[in-house]
């Protein structure tokens, strides 16, 4: 959202130094740094230690919205223009289940990647970035103001960065 | 993942090795491939033009006789339907599991599924009188100010597919979006243009992962369900109506079986070549064909007990056009049909039994494609011989399609196909991320386990 | 739109499906070249290819007799509407009226113990009923 931030950006080769790293970072109380991985790793997510994400809300309201959605349009419809089908009540609940549950689910997906695309928007960090580290590289971004690179420098070398470089 | 961790370390690839071999799968195809592609879009013609003369001149071109109303088109959407289901359970239903094993074969699975019901969705539209009124199945506002009756299967259908094909894509599209920012920091020229376009800003930042984890699984639990749905609610199209030897509650999960069944002998059918052309023989090893085998074994024993307790009860029952219709499928006209059916998904399963089979990649593919075969005539036997046989002896008929119908299902494949082969040398068909993420990163401690 | 499912649930069969544009004069399928066109009956339409028909019980009919009383006020009486089939039929064998009323012939007919309908055991309810032949059993 805002400019490209200055920082020290890290590279590291394995993962428990990786998580080493951001443990020091935050007792050091650095808060915005920006940590990449290939994949999905769970000992770095712990180490970070995020909350979980909200896109839970967002399959829960579509979910729900589906289903009301199913049985609200079948339901209005039925006595909207009304004719009998099959000797059966206007408003059969049990046929429109389907309906609705095929809604729900409907819904709840679209939902679902509506929420991660606004919570990955909302969050959305920018910094300097490597193209090693979509293939085996983990990365972490600092930032900082370039006079006081020195000790977070430090901090990630000593706790087994492969490689330490300042950006702006 | 603890399956994973102990065995041949020595061997195991680097995140490194997986992100290369995979992206080399991609672009700058042999004369091969163009040839392929080259025969696929002429029978995907051959199937337009037949598709459109059709259209032109009215159903009759077809070789639809009374009362059999429901040919192969029926049939063929069916058998496509139930090729996707399977893509989902290894996807989604195998994710929620943790089924490490999964994860170098769910990406083409996925795709497939894709591409399915791409396909199966082209078949209602083929089969009704009028194609040009197809949009009639939506309930939308009109000036008839008539709504669809949702008391009817065939809505049901409308729904539960068109839910299903919407979200297979965006599971598929989700699970690709790392995959192709790992391609995107490889490729070079336009391709590099069309990954950075598609992998939509992706740089794996904790944030984006955290909420592109939480946003998979919610997916792959709602794909569960409506995979679970979809099939059901097609066998329903039958079972809800009064037709000896559709009329039977023992549709549904005998449908859902049979999907998962031909599905995956179809994922069988299209990793073999894959496997060997692409040289992805680190990736796709013999245990995943075993475990694709035993999923085959098991939905094949399934099938194999519904169509022994369809017999059961329509002797069992006691009715008279129940066991009329059961007698005229295994006797009648239609008896090849019949016995293809029994003997490739009932029979050839069982010689899954022997590991020697099962750890067999030829003996294999014979086999899927002897199930793929057997399911379509499964599909063939159910819809056609039980129409053909009803109440009324003066209303009985023998249906036998037309070129047009021929020249429409084997255009249907080359659709299949089509997109299939585009596919797979555009994006990875081995997911790069699932595959690392199952293998342990270097540390600088040593794990004690 | 001509989906068909409806006749592969009609155990009778009696649905027709337009296979081909017989209503249309360009196509080569068109049923009705001079002198055939007179045979078609201006109430009812031709419809093109890819509509199911079926016997409406003369539809067309029984909306006329329908908006005549509605015009004169007169409530309609049993046997006002006659069908086609009615009509053509020199033997008299076909009779058509209101099964929701009790009094109306074809109820009293329906009643009648030699009625059957075609596959009752299904549970279908046809609307049609047949009375069955009356045979001397002992003297066969």
């Amino acid at each position: 959202m805002s400019r490209q931030k200055s920082g020290v950006l890290a590279a590291f080769r394995q993962v428990d130094a990786a998580t080493d790293a951001i443990k020091a970072l935050k007792e050091l109380g650095h808060k915005d740094f920006i940590v990449y991985t290939p994949v999905p790793n769970v000992e770095v997510a712990a180490a970070i230690g995020h909350k979980v994400s909200s896109v839970r809300v967002w399959t829960l309201i579509g979910g729900l919205l589906g289903v009301t959605t199913g049985f609200a349009m079948t339901l209005w419809m039925s006595y909207d223009y009304p004719i009998v089908v099959g000797g059966k009540p206007l408003g059969s609940i049990v046929p429109y289940v389907v309906i609705g549950f095929e809604l729900t689910i409907l819904f709840g997906a679209l939902a679902t990647l509506a929420g991660v695309a606004f919570n990955a928007w909302k969050t959305n960090q920018p910094g300097p970035f490597d193209p090693r580290f979509t293939n085996d590289t983990i990365g972490i971004f600092v930032p900082c103001e370039e006079d006081r690179t020195g000790p977070i420098e430090e901090l990630l070398t000593s706790n087994g960065a492969t490689e330490v470089r300042y950006e702006s | 993942m603890a399956t994973i961790a102990e065995p041949q370390h020595d061997t195991l690839p680097t995140y490194n090795d997986v992100t290369r071999d995979i992206a080399n799968t991609l672009g700058s195809p042999k004369k091969g491939y163009y040839v392929l592609l080259g025969i696929v879009l002429v029978v995907l013609l051959v199937g337009a033009v037949a598709l459109l003369y059709q259209v032109r001149f009215g159903l009759g071109v077809a070789g639809y006789r009374p009362p059999v109303l429901w040919g192969v088109y029926i049939t063929t959407f069916v058998f496509w339907v139930g090729i996707a289901h399977s893509g989902t359970l290894i996807s989604a239903i195998l994710y929620l599991f943790r089924s490490a094993w999964r994860t170098s074969v769910y990406r083409t699975a996925e795709a497939m599924t894709v591409f399915a019901v791409m396909t199966a969705g082209l078949f209602p539209l083929i089969h009704v009188g009028r194609i040009w009124y197809a949009y009639w199945l939506f309930p939308y506002p009109n000036q008839r100010q008539l709504w669809v009756n949702f008391k009817s299967p065939l809505v049901w259908d409308v729904f539960a597919v068109s839910t299903y094909f919407t979200v297979s894509t965006c599971f598929l599209i989700v699970g690709l979006i790392p995959d192709v920012a790992a391609i995107r920091d490889l490729a070079k020229g336009w391709r590099k243009k069309l990954y950075t376009l598609t992998a939509l800003n992706w740089r794996g930042t904790d944030q984006q992962w955290r909420h592109y984890t939480r946003a998979y699984l919610y997916l792959a639990a709602l794909a569960t369900p409506l995979v679970l749905s979809v099939h059901s609610v097609v066998s329903w199209d039958f079972a809800m109506s009064i037709v000896p030897g559709w009329h039977a509650t023992i549709f549904a999960p005998y449908f859902v079986a049979g999907a998962i069944y031909s599905g995956v002998a179809m994922v069988v059918t299209l990793l073999v070549p894959l496997r060997k052309v692409f040289a992805m023989e680190r990736y796709i090893t013999v245990r995943h064909f075993e475990n694709l085998a035993k999923l085959l074994l098991l939905t094949g024993l399934i099938v194999g007990y519904a169509y022994g307790i369809e017999y059961f009860i329509a002797w069992y029952s006691g009715n008279p056009f129940e066991k009329a219709s059961f007698w005229n499928r295994a006797f009648g006209d239609y008896w090849w049909a019949t016995w293809t059916m029994i003997l490739c998904n009932g029979v050839l399963p069982l010689f899954l039994f022997f590991k020697k089979v099962r750890t067999s990649i030829p003996a294999l593919f014979v086999l899927s494609l002897f199930v793929n075969l057997g399911m379509w005539f499964e599909r063939f036997v159910i819809i056609v011989v039980s129409l053909s046989f009803e109440y009324e002896p003066y209303a009985m008929g023998h249906y036998t399609p037309s070129w047009v119908e021929f020249a429409i299902l084997a255009g249907s494949f080359a659709w299949f196909f089509m997109w299939f082969l585009l596919f797979a040398k555009n994006f990875p068909t081995v997911s790069i991320t699932e595959v690392k993420e199952i293998m342990p990163l270097p540390r600088k401690r040593k794990v004690h386990t | 739109m001509g989906t068909r499912y409806c006749s592969n649930n009609c155990s009778y069969k009696v649905r027709i499906f337009n296979w081909f544009d017989h209503s249309n004069e360009n196509d080569p399928a068109f049923a009705f070249p001079d002198p055939l066109h007179w045979l078609l009956n201006p109430d009812v339409t031709v419809r093109s290819k890819g509509v199911m028909e079926k016997c409406t019980f003369c539809v067309q009919r029984i909306r006329a007799k329908q908006n005549d009383s509605k015009l004169s006020g007169e409530p309609l009486a049993d046997g006002d509407v006659v069908t086609a089939c009615q009509q053509t039929c020199p033997a008299d064998a076909i009779v058509f009226g209101d099964l929701n009323d009790p009094d109306s012939r074809v109820s009293a007919m329906a009643a009648d113990e030699r009625g059957y309908r075609v596959l009752e055991g299904l549970n279908t309810r046809p609307a049609v009923t047949y009375l069955k032949k009356v045979r001397n059993t002992v003297e066969e």
